[in-house]
């Protein structure tokens, strides 16, 4: 049968098909197959540039050409030490390029020290049938080397703003010049680290290199997650500044983590500013004039929880907030008006020198020594706050440590059992002394009593080995857990303890943040951290040693279904307060501290209720009890101890706070399921104040009355005797007046003061003490006395010296003067102030 | 200084003739089209020809949304928070057909245990997309854990009305101890509902002893929700002792904003006093403004100086409503506030009360003539622009004057202004300056806005057809990198409209020449209004001689050689301009190419291609885009 080439045709084009769509089926698969995915390690990444010590983020890229999903495990070490591993573990879909992020803690190596770099070295796995393969950068090298900008400053200010369009003179970033200003005022170098662009990675630990933020951009507005992030490095005692003529107000309620109750009420381009103090003394001579008119936003700000530092035209111009243990810097006004340019003559943008509004381009740029503005006067007061560091801890760490050495002490041997076998030996020796003693064999004794005691010994040691072999592996922890108001994250910090009796590889982790990083270096075994989702990561290749207890210092947020709070009110004993939101177990040994530094024991019922009265403030440093305390106690006492006298260097607390022992938070921490956990808990929650009933009698304590030096009626300034921070009085030589001024609670203004007590102790041996009152810019006598050397109470009555000013507070002024009919002729001893403390009765109106 | 002084005299000499010829020409001119016009100063070159940008628009890869959709439902929580940010971010920047995001979003969200900030984030971008019927789930989430979410779903569940939440809200509004940052959404959410049972509560709160920022919230929610009979509480409030005046009076006109009546306007009248703060003062005259036009306008006229820079900027419209001669008095004042926004708006009102009542004409320019006569350079600025747009040629002689003013601003507008009102009396006084500043412009590098200033100057001589400045234009076209290129590219634009159809073969040869001297270095891709004295290269230390021929022609210049080849009907050199074109109009010099050749040949110009603007940088992104 013969085929025509018109039947022939169709069967060819057929083939033909056919067989180009085999061959392109088989050579797509095969190209996809060829192309392996790469990974890129080390793009800077959340503040991009890096510090010993402190936990960064670096940039991760992976690539899958592939036709099916990868499984990519992307590590990193640092040069010079290669033992410490952090690795991520990233899925990427096909045909596709994801870019991630990986926490590193910069090591201390001393080769780096002065050097602007810091060189890593990375390696990227594909991750199949539980086997890892090498894959290459997209390079197309195995083993990846990059350098990282290292940083050598002491202290750093980061800056968030819009950077987009500086290639344009006129947008030259204002900002930047003004916390460049603010840093000159503290001798700092000129350098801002400038933050890459929004979304920032959602990681506290991406921030920790920073001491200071400064927030010029709404960019946060559409960043939750990198909100957070700023959010949580501010309640560990970060310092941010946000210009709010450029941020609005929800994104400033996302950052403190609450919705905000200040209210914006207009808007306006001011050309002429004029700056004043709260009590309205103008900061410069005369108005300053800008050369455009700039932005002023006006707000309403609530009486409580902000304090206000300059106005303008009545309105706040810059105040402070209070965050955990971080602060908050708000100006109203734009930055150009916060700072005055350092050569008047210099008036063209285009004359700036090359640095404006930009920064140095390295460390050691010519540019760092241009300094194209300085601080306003105002700015300048301000500034002295803001460099003030307050993320220093309360309690480091390794202070800890004797807290845990006694927690899995007693685990080893209990004191039940030693008990036993020494109230044995005890009471046993008396009767094997009667019983010789009736079998006339006293004589015995002298070998029977060593030899008993001998026994005890031996048993002990064996109970002793014997406990020790039969105590699990154990987990035991000590945290401390800060908490802020309306906010339901708790800080938690702290330190862990593991004990293994066995040599164990150690399946450790967490699966809702918080690092720790058990100290293993002896060891000598390489060691990588893998982190697996925002939060969740576990140790690799980790082998704790046997018998040996390993500390681990660590830092986690344990995020609570509501705010957790301690509220209270007055009553005619004084403070009654319970805890609020979260639902808490029983706490022991509670104790309230406030600002200036005196402390107050608060006792708990079952009910949950704390209180204090007068009588509750602790003298000298036993806080817990006068009398008999327990181990447990004992140890608590000296962690408050040890707290309290940080404390008072770092000026804490801004506000009353209650500290109490608590069981322990839930940190999420994963530990092998043999591992028993023991862990407590010492919490810190700042004191909330509610309006008493109405017709209730009060009694407010001292602690609750806000005290500070201000300028008097004849004075340009506040007297600096006065620390309020610390409580702390100076001594002086000469005479002196210093104004200061007991402010109540704003829930309890309405309140009708019926008597103030002020208990007074100085030691002013020759000179005469003047108490006034000040009411309506006039002053009243109170008392008038000579020779102080101990504590005295008076008891203020009369209604002239009880009138609040409009703030809610009363002004007492005490001037110190050389007593007038000395006939020592020896030179004065200089006079100081110890305390003086105020407490008020009164009556809530009905 | 000198040179002013120096200029001044032959401006004087100029100044009676010159407004003679103005007057004569005034009449012929039609001022109500000028008045009408865009009042951009700017180059007319970059008008003639005009030139279409090409749009820009946004690119999203079709890929995108599912491999986020897949992240969305992978059991890495970093995957899970990305993708969600992402989708809110990518709806927020214009990315259609996000809403498909809406029903896995919901599952994640729906899911137990779900990280507290993948929550957070798919809450975000569920209130993004605007997915009401998340709000059972969002509601839900809230409850549970109310302080992350309040801000993200209470603001989004009262704009969708969710019924649910009255009760909670109401609760929140009668509790004693709710916190001033709780109650914020509670009383903006109920207002939203139109919840008149919040009324007596919301009124109590207003004039009790609470914190003012709650009061005032209290107040605006209050004024939604209650539109008549606050005027007694608002006028307590005012008189209220216990808070600081400034907050008492501004609770008052909070209170007030959708009051009307003849006790409100006593109010508001009260509220607008010379002593009031500005922050009260505002908000009552613009409530008094919609109830009584005639009394705002009484206040404005004492509120138009204010120090307030708001109240200026509000008095202005109000001003307008009263069209005689007394406001045009203020409003010439106002041209030279501080304030450009201010200064600006002036003008422009101005304008439209000339618009409405042509009687006013006289008087305003009588005013602005007066304005241009100080030595105020804001007022000076916008009295050129305002007298342009009325053609009042009289001006000229004032306006050769102000060519030598101190002030860049001005010197430079009244460049563009002779420009525009072409009087020809003023030409020989306008030819003799740019005369001074293109020699000058030989010898030192031009200032940028001298360049600026010359540029109009020339383009007013091409517009004028006048041929005595042909030899300086000449003078122009050679590189020369000290001379400003605006004044370069302005003179061969000018010498293609003295020119326009005349085929000149050896000024067409020059121009040819520059077109083709494209280096390098040449600034390419520029639109027209891109195209800054920036392209050129730095002047600095490179006008020494031989330097230019190591540079290739600014774009700007090469341009007009290009666009005056075209008008001049050079015929003869189409495939010469052809070789810089390449067929499309996106680029600067494509366009100029392109309007040469329909100019030469009929060809017709393509129309601007879109610009597809590729947004990279995602968390997880396909290969091929």
């Amino acid at each position: 049968m013969a085929w025509s080439l018109d039947t022939l045709s169709p069967c060819r084009f057929f083939v033909r098909v056919s067989g180009a769509l085999i061959l392109l089926c088989g050579v797509i698969p095969s190209a996809a197959q060829d192309a392996k995915p790469t990974v890129r390690i080390g793009r800077p990444a959340g503040v991009a540039r890096y510090w010993k010590n402190t936990w960064g983020v670096v940039g991760v890229d992976a690539t899958n050409p592939t036709a099916s999903p990868a499984e990519i495990l992307a590590s990193l070490h640092f040069e010079g030490e290669p033992t410490m591993q952090y690795a991520r573990q990233l899925w990427v879909p096909p045909q596709a390029v994801r870019h991630s992020w990986l926490p590193v803690l910069v090591p201390a190596l001393p080769q780096v020290q002065g050097r602007p770099t810091i060189s890593i070295k990375g390696n990227g796995y594909a991750l199949k049938d539980g086997r890892q393969t090498a894959l290459p950068n997209p390079a197309g090298r195995r083993l990846q080397s990059d350098v990282l900008e290292f940083g050598n400053e002491t202290k750093v200010t980061g800056i968030l703003s819009d950077q987009g369009f500086l290639d344009k003179p006129e947008r030259h970033d204002f900002a930047f010049e003004a916390i460049a200003a603010v840093h000159r005022t503290g001798r700092m170098t000129r350098r801002v680290q400038e933050l890459p662009g929004s979304p920032l990675p959602p990681l506290e630990r991406a921030l920790e290199g920073l001491d200071h933020l400064v927030i010029s951009h709404n960019q946060l507005a559409t960043d939750g997650p990198g909100t957070t992030a700023i959010r949580r490095w501010l309640h560990r005692g970060g310092v941010l500044w946000v210009m709010l003529d450029r941020v609005d107000l929800e994104t400033v309620g996302r950052l403190l983590g609450k919705p905000l109750d200040w209210v914006s009420v207009g808007r306006v381009d001011l050309i002429e500013t004029d700056l004043r103090t709260v009590e309205g003394a103008a900061i410069e001579a005369q108005p300053f004039r800008l050369d455009e008119p700039m932005p002023f936003v006006q707000i309403v700000l609530p009486d409580r929880g902000v304090e206000v530092t300059h106005t303008l035209n009545g309105w706040p111009a810059s105040f402070w907030v209070s965050a955990a243990r971080g602060r908050v810097l708000f100006t109203t006004l734009a930055p150009q008006a916060w700072i005055r340019r350092s050569d008047p003559a210099t008036t063209e943008l285009e004359d700036m020198p090359a640095g404006f509004g930009f920064g140095p381009v390295d460390e050691l740029s010519v540019v760092e020594e241009q300094a194209t503005h300085q601080a306003s006067q105002a700015l300048a007061q301000l500034a002295t706050d803001f460099l003030e560091d307050s993320s220093e801890p309360l309690l480091a760490a390794r202070e800890l440590k004797f807290y845990l050495d006694d927690e899995i002490g007693y685990q080893i041997v209990t004191r039940g059992v030693v008990l036993l076998v020494l109230g044995t030996f005890s009471i046993g020796l008396p009767i094997l002394s009667f019983l010789l003693d009736v079998r006339q064999k006293r004589d015995w004794l002298v070998w029977l009593i060593p030899a008993t005691a001998v026994v005890a010994a031996g048993l002990l040691v064996i109970l002793g080995g014997q406990s020790r072999r039969v105590v699990p592996p154990t987990a035991a922890m000590v945290q401390l857990a800060t908490a802020t108001p309306n906010s339901n994250e708790l800080m938690v910090d702290g330190l862990l303890a593991i004990y293994n009796q066995q040599q164990v590889t150690a399946n450790y982790g967490a699966d809702r943040g918080g690092v720790f990083l058990p100290n293993v270096a002896d060891s000598g075994q390489t060691r990588r951290i893998v982190w697996t989702g925002i939060d969740q990561w576990q140790w690799d290749n980790v082998t704790l040693p046997a018998a040996s207890v390993r500390m681990a210092p660590f830092r986690s947020v344990v995020r609570m279904n509501q705010p957790l709070e301690f509220v209270g009110s007055f009553n005619a004993d004084g403070f009654v307060g319970s805890f609020r939101g979260e639902e808490m177990g029983p706490v022991e040994d509670a104790l309230m501290i406030v600002p200036g530094g005196n402390k107050w024991r608060v006792r708990f019922r079952d009910a949950g209720q704390g209180s204090l009265g007068v009588d509750d403030l602790i003298a000298g440093q036993a806080y817990l009890s006068d009398g008999l305390m327990s181990d447990k106690q004992r140890r608590r006492q000296t962690v408050y101890r040890q707290l309290f006298m940080r404390a008072e260097e770092l000026g804490f607390p801004t506000e009353p706070t209650l500290f109490a022992w608590a069981p322990a938070f839930e940190t999420h921490f994963v530990f092998s399921p043999e591992v028993e956990q023991r862990s407590s808990a010492l919490l810190a929650v700042p004191v909330g104040i509610e309006t008493p009933r109405a017709g209730a009698e009060v009694l407010i304590p001292n602690a609750f009355l806000r005290c500070r030096s201000v300028p008097g009626p004849d004075q340009r300034a506040a007297s600096p005797l006065f620390n309020y921070r610390t409580g702390n009085w100076l001594e002086a030589q000469r005479s002196g007046k210093v104004w200061l001024r007991f402010e109540l609670p704003a829930e309890l203004r309405a309140m009708q003061i019926k008597q103030a007590t002020i208990n007074l102790k100085m030691s002013a041996q020759g000179w005469n003490l003047r108490m006034t009152s000040l009411a309506d810019s006039t002053s009243r006598l109170i008392v008038e006395q000579a020779e102080w050397s101990d504590e005295s109470s008076f008891q203020l009555d009369r209604r002239e010296w009880l009138e609040l000013d409009r703030g809610g507070g009363i002004v007492v002024g005490l001037e110190v003067a050389p007593v007038a009919d000395r006939s020592d002729a020896d030179p004065l001893a200089p006079w100081k102030i110890e305390f003086v403390r105020m407490q008020l009765t009164g009556q809530m109106p009905e | 200084m000198l040179r002013h002084q120096r200029a001044v005299p032959a401006a004087v000499r100029l100044l009676l003739p010159l407004c003679l010829v103005g007057t004569v020409l005034d009449a012929h001119g039609s001022w109500s089209a000028a008045v009408a016009a865009d009042m951009q100063v700017g180059a007319a070159m970059d008008r003639d020809p005009e030139r279409e940008l090409p749009a820009r628009q946004r690119y999203f890869s079709p890929q995108l949304k599912s491999l986020w959709v897949k992240a969305l439902g992978r059991p890495d929580t970093e995957l899970q928070l990305q993708a969600a940010q992402t989708i809110a971010r990518a709806h927020h920047l214009g990315m259609p057909g996000l809403e498909d995001a809406i029903e896995p979003l919901m599952t994640r969200l729906g899911q137990t245990n779900v990280h507290p900030l993948v929550r957070e984030a798919c809450a975000n971008a569920l209130v993004a997309l605007d997915a009401r019927q998340a709000a059972p789930l969002l509601f839900r989430h809230w409850q549970n854990s109310e302080n992350d979410l309040a801000a993200l779903v209470e603001p989004a569940l009262a704009r969708w009305r969710y019924e649910p939440i009255r009760k909670v809200w109401r609760n929140r509004l009668q509790d004693s101890q709710s916190g001033g940052s709780r109650l914020r959404y509670a009383m903006a959410g109920l207002a939203i509902l139109e919840d008149d049972g919040s009324v007596a509560r919301l009124l109590e709160m207003v004039q009790q002893p609470l914190g003012m920022p709650v009061r005032l919230r209290a107040a605006q929610a209050l004024a939604e929700l209650r539109r008549q009979d606050l005027e007694t509480t608002a006028r307590r409030l005012m008189a209220d002792a216990n808070v600081p005046t400034r907050l008492g009076r501004l609770l008052a006109v909070t209170l007030l904003k959708h009051h009307r009546g003849e006790v409100t306007q006593e109010l508001l009248l009260e509220m607008t006093g010379p002593r009031e703060d500005p922050v009260v003062a505002a908000l009552a005259l613009s409530r008094l403004f919609d109830l009584d036009p005639g009394a705002a306008a009484r206040i404005a006229r004492e509120t138009i100086s204010s120090p307030d820079a708001r109240l200026r900027a509000m008095s202005i419209p109000i001003l307008e409503t009263r069209a005689d001669a007394t406001t045009v008095r203020l409003l010439v004042a106002v041209l030279d506030d501080r304030h450009p926004r201010i200064r600006h708006a002036a003008r422009e009102g101005l304008l439209r009360l000339v618009e409405a009542e042509k009687a006013l004409d006289g008087v305003v320019r009588e005013r602005t003539v007066e304005m241009l006569g100080t030595d105020l350079w804001r007022g000076q600025e916008q009295a050129i622009i305002l007298l342009v747009a009325l053609q009042h040629r009289q001006s000229a002689g004032r306006l050769v004057q102000l060519l030598d003013a101190p002030s860049p601003a001005v010197f430079r507008t009244a460049a563009w202004g002779l420009r525009e009102i072409r009087v020809p009396g003023a030409l020989p006084a306008m030819l003799r300056k740019a005369e001074r500043e293109v020699e000058a412009g030989l010898v030192t590098d031009m200032d940028l806005e001298v360049d600026v200033q010359v540029s109009y100057l020339m383009e007013a001589f091409g517009l004028a057809a006048y041929r005595q400045a042909e030899p300086l234009m000449r003078k122009c076209i050679p590189k020369k990198f000290s001379m400003g290129s605006e004044v370069r590219a302005a003179a061969i634009w000018s010498l293609g409209h003295l020119y326009a159809g005349q085929t000149p073969r050896e000024l067409s040869a020059m121009l040819l020449d520059r077109l083709n001297d494209s280096g390098s270095n040449a600034a390419m891709d520029l639109p027209a209004e891109e195209v800054t004295d920036e392209s050129r290269p730095e002047v600095t230390g490179l006008s020494g001689p031989g330097m230019e021929s190591m540079y290739a022609e600014v774009e700007r210049v090469r341009c007009m050689c290009a666009v005056s080849l075209g008008r001049m009907g050079m015929k003869t050199m189409v495939e010469d301009i052809r070789k810089h074109y390449s067929g499309t109009t996106g680029a600067a010099l494509d366009f100029a190419c392109g309007w040469a050749l329909q100019q030469l040949t009929g060809e017709p110009l393509p129309p601007p291609e879109k610009v597809r603007q590729s947004l990279s940088n995602w968390f997880l992104e396909p290969l091929e885009p």
